[in-house]
């Protein structure tokens, strides 16, 4: 690995954030991820936006998501695993 | 009907997730660095009933692949893994679906928190 490699700057980090969170960065970008992090409090309160965003997401339920969405979703997986959609 | 595969289409326009006039500009000293940068967000308002509600409504009005995909890992809590094999797109196709849906909901409820500096949603 380079000695230079190039500083991640916020508008970059912003696009690599899910990516971050589902551990798909190369172990170069992680670190560059977590060296912007520790210097540069509004990329924290971004990344945390994102987190407590993720959280909330998870309380919504599926009742709470108009029923035309969830026909749409489940269309498309007609043919594939019943016992998973079902669950 | 048209296959699942070809709604996924990853890169056809250029979607930002933070609109780029929330950053410096290439003539500014630190390009790419915040210019109207994010608040934290105070984590009890975050479950109240009207903010689950900006975010359902969020939600409701992506693009119809993003919203699948935001649905069954956020909500469904499936794993990359799962979404890919089940919509028959890529891993990185599923992530960048996540991304833009993630990205979209977080303006949209920026700009409930916090009106006075999500002006420029994506």
């Amino acid at each position: 690995m380079s000695l230079f490699t190039r500083k991640m700057v916020c508008q970059e980090l912003v696009e690599v954030v899910t990516a971050y969170f589902d551990r798909s960065l190369s172990r170069r970008d992680r670190r560059r991820f977590e060296a912007h992090i520790r210097g540069c409090e509004h990329c924290t309160a971004y990344v945390e936006q994102m987190r407590l965003l993720i959280v909330a997401t998870g309380h919504l339920t599926e009742e709470d998501i108009p029923a035309e969405a969830r026909e749409d979703l489940l269309a498309a997986f007609r043919g594939w695993s019943d016992g998973r959609a079902s669950s | 009907m048209v296959p699942f595969s070809a709604l996924a289409g990853a890169s056809d326009e250029p979607d930002p997730s933070v609109a780029a006039d929330r950053f410096l500009g290439p003539d500014s000293p630190h390009p790419g660095a915040w210019a109207a940068p994010p608040v934290a967000w105070p984590q009890e308002k975050l479950l109240e009933k009207e903010t689950l509600g900006v975010i359902e409504m969020a939600i409701d009005e992506l693009p119809e692949a993003q919203r699948d995909v935001i649905l069954l890992r956020d909500i469904d809590g499936w794993t990359p893994m799962e979404v890919s094999d089940a919509l028959g797109i890529t891993d990185g196709n599923q992530r960048v679906l996540l991304h833009r849906a993630r990205s979209r909901v977080r303006a949209a409820l920026e700009a409930y928190l916090n009106p006075e500096i999500a002006g420029g949603a994506p």
